[in-house]
């Protein structure tokens, strides 16, 4: 078996936090601590986690906007941080990134044709004919219209630009897009849309997706397998189906109780999380979740305080961090 | 579904199909932000009006070596300044003597046509004469030269250094920020004017303390100084946006897909900038003109008998007094800079409202 | 707040060592001496000066001399019961080198009240008549006062400042004598010389105010104050006015140093023996000593007030941190 399209090994990212004063500690930010992910060709990976949990850092470590710590990401068993020259350009062309803002995510000083175009022009591969060639067919392929190819982005809706941000991410032909919460920045209307249309390039183009959203109901959709983010750390990886019917960790069963209408029958009520998701200047010890966690009070138990709970299999294809449901 | 390795393999998109398409699209011009701005400019009276009167001064102080114009610097013994003169009733006469300061070989050229095409004859004093009997009308025309070199030198300085010193600090980061802009910051704190009144005062001294002439004229290091402390607000300016936009989710895309800096600089960087660049000169032009006024009062601008606007108004300041205001002496360079700076004024906000850039206070 | 005024200090310690550097450099760099300019003085009697003066000294020796604190003269170090301190560190600049034995502090001493008096007389002015007119101009936009009011900020901001004084001049002691035309001494005095001083900085704050107010009345929680029945004016006041201060007080600082600047020429005009005055004849007669001092004080001046303006705008605009201000 070929390596995985992308993997993650020990991923820690760390930021220099601003010292308070002159006297004051060097403080660091680790906002990624440890996190292992698989993603095989075609796939689609969902990240999901509250606000700050790292889930961003993690998607601009593996474009390389972002220089891991330690750890590595690797893309067909490359590792992206050592890659220099012919191997680093063939990684470019491998990965693609869709941000949030289709406003700001697209300069506003050229046309959207440019745009598409400046991947395929920094490449250099193409001949500048064969590039406007190129363009057109992602035009056609994202559904937009090629009369909008000189025109500017503020003359285009937020779907519309969505798209031309997602043309320019496809112009390269990639084998993984990454997508930080593509759509929550645009109206429910077009978020349907735009869900839809990564999920037919996927079919189309046999597309690898890094899904990250706080939507569940569009990552219930789109993939595959979820990963649950607390804190830096992935707490719950699991099949979508399983994570939907049946959460492990207390923390996916707070997320999942908040966003889903209970089942009709089903006997868990709401489980709203008392308090503030810690700081990551200053995580909690042992498991970065105990302060919050709903299930300690039930069965209490202290060793949530001390040690730090380590990704175990539950069942074949999942695996969950947590003290209190170790048994499978 | 088929895997696919690498790059060899044909592409997913049909190109081919694309290729009549191709060629209609590049047929269709892009209307560019850039004439959208000069559209939304051109809408306005006050500013098309404020830049047709500033062409027609560059044009009239480039060329005012040609105009049948008393020469500014001829004295002629008269005991007192003579008040304006309505063109209809003296259009003018045949006295013209050609009497410069040293004149560069292009206005020498100038001169000689105007002599060739005018001969003697020369206009009237429509705008009085000062207390020497020189025209006031000329030496406000040859004082344009003057003023508006001063701006266009600050101008220059403030696009090279300014913007080069501001671009690199927001583009490079880090260290090399920290020192450029901490320099910038006491430049800032610094009052400027003791460092431009030492720096002129020294070719003020007796000649004999000087001895040997100095490298650069009086007139060559007031420019100097003057453009030197005219670029430090556009530095500022430019760091900040740049600053933005190397944080932009447009450049972080351009960076992913390899974009070396150079690239970035000329595709993404520049274009943003300009707008602002644009705005920010139209706010420095008139302060310098202004400063070339203010120093000029001090007795610290261009030397008789060269003349300048700021020369001409102080020389009118001086010479009201309660018995016999000559008030042309002042009102006519009063005037002229007054229009210059509300035409430069009008276009700076006209600019601003076709670039969408905001107005703020800059240290 | 503490550390911000730390921050501060600290920058105000690099600021003035640049300054004291600077000029004293460039003073030395300029051609001729302080005795170069007088009558031909006889060598011996140039070659005596020279050495009360310290200029017999090595150019570095002079340079620690002047920034002191320890005071380098032979008679300094407790000979003759002297100072031990000295220097521009110790607010020491020495004596005058033109107008011989008179201290610099002295000079400073009768000079400086009176160009202080000037300038904030000036810029409170200019805050008065440029607050006051921002607001009339924003309560009814496009109003004929509006127009008036927009109008005469151009004026100030398209003149020189000798060239307003001289219109002040014409109008308020030629034409209609009752103001005096120059000279120092009585309230009167003051009048006409402080206004031609304000009147570009109340151009601009006029401007900026009116900006400001208009904008901040467009906002959404002023119109929600509207539709809850509160008048236009009391909304200007009470709600409006915060907001639009901001930009006015940021102003604040670069007005302070373009007052300094402009009492050189006021000073001038109105024949007001204060610190302006002598500054530009001490650079142009070589005066180290005052030219030193005048440029110090005046470095100082600005910086202490930039910093009350920065203390100020926080005061205002609570959201602002000073920490990533400094
Ligand atoms: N460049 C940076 N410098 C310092 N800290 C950073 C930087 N980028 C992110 N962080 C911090 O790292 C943590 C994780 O941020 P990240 O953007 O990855 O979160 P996220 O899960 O994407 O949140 P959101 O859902 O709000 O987008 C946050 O605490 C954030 O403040
Ligand atoms: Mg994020």
């Amino acid at each position: 078996m070929s390596a995985p399209l992308l993997e993650l090994r020990d991923l820690h990212v760390r930021f220099a936090a601003r010292r308070g004063g002159w006297f004051e500690p060097r403080r660091e930010l680790h906002a990624v601590r440890g996190v292992d992910l698989r993603l095989e060709r075609g796939g689609a990976l969902g990240l999901v986690g509250e606000s700050g949990c790292g889930k961003s850092t993690v998607a601009r470590a593996v474009v390389g906007l972002q220089r891991p710590s330690s750890g590595g990401v690797f893309i067909e068993g490359l590792e992206r941080a050592s890659a220099r020259g012919a191997r680093a350009r063939e990684l470019r062309r491998r990965v693609s990134i869709v941000f949030q803002d289709p406003y700001s995510s697209l300069d506003p000083r050229l046309p959207v044709s440019a745009s598409v175009l400046e991947p395929l022009a920094i490449d250099g591969r193409l001949r500048p004919r064969a590039r406007r060639m190129r363009v057109l067919a992602t035009f056609e392929a994202v559904g937009l219209d090629a009369a909008l190819y000189h025109r500017y982005p503020h003359e285009l809706s937020g779907g519309q630009r969505q798209r031309v941000a997602i043309a320019r991410a496809l112009v390269l032909e990639p084998a993984l897009l990454v997508c930080d919460e593509p759509t929550s920045a645009l109206d429910l209307s077009v978020r349907a849309q735009i869900v839809n249309l990564l999920d037919e390039l996927r079919a189309r183009f046999g597309l690898a997706l890094l899904f990250i959203s706080h939507d569940l109901a569009v990552v219930r959709r789109l993939a595959d397998e979820i990963a649950v983010m607390y804190l830096g750390r992935v707490v719950e990886r699991a099949p979508a189906q399983q994570l939907f019917d049946a959460p492990r960790h207390p923390y996916s069963k707070a997320l999942l109780s908040a966003v889903l209408a209970p089942r009709p029958g089903a006997h868990e009520e709401r489980i709203v999380l008392a308090g503030e998701p810690p700081s990551p200047l200053a995580p909690p010890t042992g498991c970065a979740f105990h302060p919050r966690c709903f299930a300690r009070e039930r069965v209490a138990q202290d060793r949530c305080e001390r040690e730090s709970p380590e990704l175990s299999a539950r069942g074949a294809q999942r695996v969950c961090a947590c003290h209190l449901t170790d048994a499978p | 579904m088929s895997e696919r390795s690498a790059s060899s393999t044909p592409s997913w998109f049909r190109d081919a199909d694309y290729e009549f398409a191709a060629v209609q699209i590049e047929r269709l011009r892009p209307e560019s932000p850039w004439r959208k701005a000069r559209e939304r400019l051109s809408q306005r009276a006050s500013v098309r009006w404020s830049l047709r009167f500033l062409v027609f001064l560059a044009l009239l102080s480039f060329l005012a070596p040609l105009l049948p114009l008393p020469s500014p610097a001829a004295i002629t013994v008269a005991a007192e300044p003579a008040p304006p003169v309505a063109p209809w009733s003296a259009l003018g006469d045949h006295k013209f003597v050609p009497e410069y300061w040293d004149l560069n070989p292009l206005d020498r050229a100038l001169v000689s046509v105007r002599t060739s095409l005018f001969g003697k004859w020369r206009t009237g004093p429509w705008l009085g004469t000062d207390a020497l009997g020189r025209d006031v009308l000329a030496r406000v025309v040859w004082g344009s030269r003057t003023s508006l070199l001063v701006a266009l030198c600050a101008a220059l300085t403030s696009l090279v250094v300014g913007v080069t010193w501001g671009a690199l600090a927001g583009l490079v980061g880090g260290r090399l920020d920290n020192v450029l802009m901490r320099i910038v910051d006491v430049l800032f704190a610094v009052p400027t004017i003791f460092i431009v009144i030492f720096t002129l005062s020294f070719l003020d001294a007796p000649k004999s303390a000087v001895g040997e002439a100095s490298l650069l004229s009086r007139e060559q290091v007031f420019f100097l100084v003057v453009g030197a402390v005219s670029w430090l607000s556009m530095a500022r300016v430019v760091r900040g946006q740049v600053l933005e936009l190397k944080r932009s989710a447009f450049v972080e895309a351009a960076r992913i897909a390899g974009a070396s800096t150079p690239w970035i600089l000329r595709v993404h960087v520049l274009p943003n900038v300009l707008g602002l660049v644009i705005v920010n000169l139209t706010l420095t032009l008139p302060s310098v003109i202004l400063y070339e006024a203010f120093l000029s009062f001090l007795g610290l601008g261009v030397e008789p008998p060269k003349v300048s606007w700021g020369l001409l108004a102080a020389e009118g300041a001086e010479a009201l007094n309660p018995l016999e205001s000559y008030v042309w002496l002042i009102a006519a360079p009063a005037l002229v800079m007054a229009l210059t700076l509300f035409a430069l004024q009008t276009l700076g906000d006209g600019l601003r409202d076709a670039f969408g850039v905001e107005e703020r206070s800059e240290r | 707040m503490l550390r911000f005024l730390a921050r501060r200090a600290a920058w105000f310690a690099l600021t003035t060592w640049v300054v004291i550097t600077l000029a004293f450099f460039l003073l030395r760099a300029a051609p001729g001496g302080p005795f170069s300019s007088e009558r031909k003085l006889h060598p011996s009697v140039e070659a005596a000066l020279r050495e009360q003066y310290h200029l017999d000294w090595p150019l570095w020796k002079q340079y620690l001399h002047t920034l002191g604190p320890l005071n380098l003269d032979e008679r300094g170090w407790l000979g003759d019961g002297a100072d031990p301190f000295g220097g521009v560190l110790a607010g020491d600049f020495g004596p005058s080198m033109q107008h011989r034995d008179v201290s610099v502090n002295d000079v400073l001493a009768s000079s400086l009240p009176i160009s202080i008096t000037l300038g904030s007389l000036a810029l409170a002015l200019a805050l008065v008549l440029g607050l006051s007119a921002g607001v009339a101009s924003a309560h009814s936009p496009g109003s004929k006062l509006d127009q008036s009011v927009r109008a005469l900020a151009t004026g100030g901001l398209v003149l020189p400042n000798f060239v307003l004084a001289s219109l002040l001049v014409l109008v308020f002691a030629f034409w209609i004598p009752v103001l005096p035309v120059a000279g120092f001494g009585t309230p009167r005095h003051l009048v006409l010389p402080s206004l031609a001083l304000a009147l570009p900085f109340a151009a601009y704050i006029a401007r900026l105010s009116r900006a400001g107010l208009l904008e901040t009345l467009s906002k959404d929680y002023i119109r929600t104050a509207r539709a809850k029945g509160a008048s236009r004016a009391r909304i200007l006041w009470k709600h409006a006015m915060r907001g639009a201060l901001a930009p006015v007080v940021s102003y604040l600082g670069p007005a302070a140093a373009g007052v300094l600047t402009g009492s050189l020429v006021i000073e001038r005009i109105f024949a007001i023996p204060g610190a302006g005055t002598h500054f530009i004849a001490s650079a142009l007669n070589r005066d180290y000593t005052l030219a030193m001092g005048v440029t110090v004080v005046y470095a100082v001046l600005v910086f202490g007030f930039n910093t009350l303006v920065d203390v100020a705008y926080t005061l205002l605009d609570p959201r602002l941190d000073l920490e990533q201000e400094a």
